[in-house]
């Protein structure tokens, strides 16, 4: 199934998927999303104040990110700083945020699959593994 | 002189930057040389690394991930993999000892690629004692 664009006729907010969340996560109004085209969501998106982040407000959302989950981001401080240094590089350089140990393969689809934080909790790195870690080890088990 | 060996790696990338100097000691050892190509500030790097997509993520988990290794004239069936974090744990000449196994396997027949974060689980069996 297709993923599309959806935007909240209250507050704006844009989701992108198979279909619209029925309650809206920020302004908690029922039933207000409404399909959009990717050219609105792409002004919507890029129109806001705020659209770019440094490398201390990614660290800290992936901080949160991983506050809700079985792993946490890796304390090794010095490794974080350098994937953090490739993270944004690739990002000022390709427009994503995508992982410095992986690269492109110039498929859409499959270079989704690499932007950071990716789906890590799938790979033979993390899955089922006592310390496992995401492939970069950005991301790393709690244990 | 020419290089036996292919080595994609990250200027970024952390699993890289303990590798090089592995692999730098083995070029020394060995006389194994490597053609060290770092693809993500490179795009001619990233566009040779994408031309052999079919053999790398057919062993790499069906991505482009790096380090990598590669043989290019022998791409072939993947190696017996281990993590090479078990390795890390090791001294250095454990994992040089551990890396050469890999680059041995990955020159001998068609036995062409691995990724450079994977060793061979009887060499660090052996070299765990």
């Amino acid at each position: 199934m297709k993923k599309r664009y959806w935007r909240c006729f209250v507050c704006n907010d844009i989701h992108y998927g198979i279909a619209p969340p029925e309650l809206c996560p920020t302004c908690k109004v029922l039933n207000a999303y409404v399909e959009i085209s990717a050219a609105e969501a792409r002004k919507i998106l890029g129109l806001g104040a705020d659209t770019t982040m440094t490398p201390d407000e990614f660290r800290a959302a992936i901080e949160r990110f991983a506050s809700a989950n079985e792993f946490r981001v890796n304390p090794d401080r010095e490794r974080v700083d350098l994937l953090l240094k490739g993270i944004f590089e690739n990002e000022g350089r390709y427009g994503l945020k995508f992982c410095p140990c992986r690269i492109r393969t110039k498929s859409w689809e499959e270079d989704l699959r690499i932007v950071c934080p990716c789906h890590f909790t799938i790979h033979e790195t993390y899955k089922g593994i006592k310390d496992g870690e995401c492939w970069c080890g950005l991301f790393v088990r709690r244990t | 002189m020419m290089a036996d060996l292919l080595m994609f790696h990250g200027r970024e990338c952390p699993h890289c930057h303990r590798m090089m100097p592995r692999v730098e000691q083995l070029e020394a050892e060995t006389g194994v040389r490597f053609d060290k190509r770092e693809v993500w500030h490179d795009e001619a790097n990233q566009d040779l690394m994408r031309s052999y997509q079919d053999v790398l993520k057919a062993k790499c988990g069906g991505q482009l991930r790096v380090p990598a290794f590669l043989n290019p004239g022998e791409q072939g069936r993947p190696l017996r993999r281990s993590r090479l974090r078990e390795a890390q744990g090791l001294g250095p000449q454990a994992v040089v000892a551990s890396v050469r196994d890999v680059l041995r396997d990955a020159r001998r027949g068609p036995d062409g690629i691995t990724a450079g974060r994977f060793a061979d689980d009887r060499t660090l069996r052996s070299a765990q004692g």
